[in-house]
């Protein structure tokens, strides 16, 4: 009997035991959980500003914070876009190989929405297995896509002769990204490319797009150590402390600065703009547009790429699109923010400022986004962009390209006869 | 005589060449005038939360300053707030450090595309709900222009 009795308050207190732990375990494993849903909920649909960082919070947390994205996954990897930019990027900073191998199936697909922060995430920490992937997407239609997977290549130890070729690139982003990441493999005379860069005034009417070149540019050399003589991306190129700077740095270089092309030197001053139309699709890619006072079409920003157009075009384009403009009873902004955006600029007479409009959305396709009247406007606009073969690559088949990027940004655009 | 004070006390803390050790007419700006400070310099700085500003940032606090830039698409018409970037898109830009939280004092928000100039009262800092910096970088302005 004293045994029985004896077995009971053993197996009681044992029980006790168990409880107390398990329940202390069950606790914190709740409160981790917690945390997890918590962090996973903002990144997914926070605050945009409070995104990222619920998003790197949950995969600093390890394997848990892992399994919840891959939970979120699916065996299929259809849960990837429905996660959104924030978390997609955070997984570049993930160990899970398995969430890492959802990303190049995304990026391969022109379809999937947030191309830009997969190659994003793909670039922030590149495996030296996948050297031959990033080189896949060298020539992505988006210029960010493109950037990134320079960067990742350039990690990779990918070959220095590709990333030379990537020199040449129609975009700065991508010019830069190849540069910068010939400069980390020990290049010194890509500084004659980056340069150029910090000799830049250019703008895209107000905006000052030369400035903003400057500034990237000499945050990224003196991040790597490099000294710009007291250089300021802030100022003009041509203040007497920017052109000592800059004289300072070609000469610690050696030789003449090779031979480039028009885009990729900084370029001199343009004629007056009268209308721009910039396009930036986040599956067609990106347009920047201007009709000049002057009868110029200008392709691209920096040194854009110039065609001429017959006397007067300028002045009957602006008269088209006002009346665009003004069958809009005053509304300058349609659709909703997104990755897609198209913004109009129009200067109704030479002295006056530009008035801007524009039309943005996410990813879905929105039937007859852009107002008739613009639509009407666009029409004789772009029957003014060439079409055919060109050794630049900004003009190459620029009409077909920009009528695909109309079609899914806002609707397509009426044939005129050229 | 003041830009050697103000090298001098960004050399005393620290100061790298990254910092741009300016020259006076960008950072101090005549009694009633606004400082211009540029929204791209601002917004693109190198920023994780937690990490220290820039002295020429920090110096900013509480300054009368002039910044150039976009209304952010998505801003609510009535609103008392709008965040102000440097380009007209989102431009996977969307981080704490990317915007200006520009809050009016006197007036209420109508989407404007296009750029515009706003001059107010900077401060800078980490705002903090929740555990998560909502806010970097803040404009308290009267109306818009």
């Amino acid at each position: 009997m004293r045994g029985l009795v004896g077995d009971l308050l053993r197996l009681s207190l044992t029980l006790t035991l168990v409880g107390v732990i398990g329940s202390g375990l069950s606790a914190q494993d709740t409160d981790t959980d917690k945390e997890i849903e918590r962090l996973f909920a903002a990144a997914l649909n926070g605050r945009v500003v409070i995104r990222p960082q619920a998003a790197n919070r949950l995969v600093a947390l390890g394997e848990e914070g892992e399994a919840r994205i891959l939970k979120e996954l699916g065996e299929d990897g259809l849960g990837l876009a429905a996660m959104g930019p924030a978390i997609i990027e955070a997984i570049g900073l993930c160990q899970s190989n398995e969430l890492r191998g959802a990303l190049w199936p995304a990026l391969s697909n022109g379809d999937f929405p947030w191309r830009p922060s997969v190659a994003r995430a793909l670039a922030e920490q590149p495996r030296d297995t996948e050297t031959a992937a990033f080189q896949l997407h060298l020539d992505d239609p988006l210029a960010e896509v493109r950037a990134a997977m320079t960067r990742g290549f350039g990690q990779a130890e990918g070959s220095l002769d590709v990333l030379e070729k990537k020199l040449l690139d129609e975009d700065d982003r991508a010019r830069q990204a190849a540069a910068l990441a010939l400069l980390d493999r020990g290049q010194k005379d890509v500084l004659w490319y980056l340069l150029e860069e910090l000799k830049r005034e250019d703008k895209y009417f107000e905006r000052p797009t030369g400035t903003s070149a400057r500034i990237t540019v000499s945050r990224a050399l003196s991040k790597r150590g490099l000294d710009l003589a007291g250089y300021d991306g802030r100022k003009e190129p041509t203040t007497p402390a920017n052109a000592r700077a800059i004289e300072h740095l070609e000469k610690s270089l050696k030789g003449d600065p090779p031979p480039m092309t028009s885009w990729q030197t900084a370029g001199g001053p343009i004629s007056l703009e009268r209308i721009g139309l910039e396009l930036r699709s986040c599956r067609a890619g990106e347009f920047f547009l201007r009709w000049t006072d002057d009868d110029h079409l200008l392709v691209g920003q920096g040194n854009p790429a110039v065609v001429v157009l017959p006397p007067g075009t300028t002045r009957k384009l602006v008269r088209g699109l006002a009346a665009g403009y003004d069958g809009l009873e005053g509304k300058r902004f349609f659709g909703a923010p997104g990755c897609d955006l198209e913004q109009v600029l129009l200067r109704r007479t030479p002295s006056s400022k530009s008035e801007a409009l524009v039309i943005a959305k996410g990813p879905a396709f929105v039937p007859d986004l852009r107002p008739t009247p613009l639509t009407e406007g666009y029409a004789p606009l772009i029957a003014t962009l060439p079409d055919g073969e060109s050794t630049d690559p900004r003009l190459q088949h620029l009409l077909r390209r920009v009528r695909t990027a109309l079609a899914v940004l806002g609707g397509s655009v009426a044939d005129l006869q050229r | 005589m003041i830009r050697s004070i103000l090298c001098s006390v960004l050399a005393l803390s620290g100061a790298t060449t990254e910092l741009w050790v300016p020259e006076v007419s960008t950072l101090l700006a005549q009694d009633g005038d606004p400082i211009e400070v540029n929204i791209d310099w601002l917004t693109s700085v190198d920023y994780r939360p937690g990490m220290k500003l820039p002295d020429e940032i920090l110096a900013l606090d509480g300054k009368q300053v002039q910044l150039v830039g976009y209304m952010a698409i998505g801003t609510l018409e009535g609103d008392e707030s709008f965040e102000f970037v440097p380009e007209s898109c989102e431009c996977g830009r969307s981080k704490v450090q990317h915007f200006i939280d520009v809050t009016l004092t006197d007036d209420v928000a109508t989407f404007t595309p296009g750029r515009i100039t706003l001059v107010g009262k900077f401060s800078v800092g980490e705002v903090k709900e929740d555990g998560f910096v909502t806010s970097l970088y803040r404009l308290e302005v009267e109306r818009l222009p």
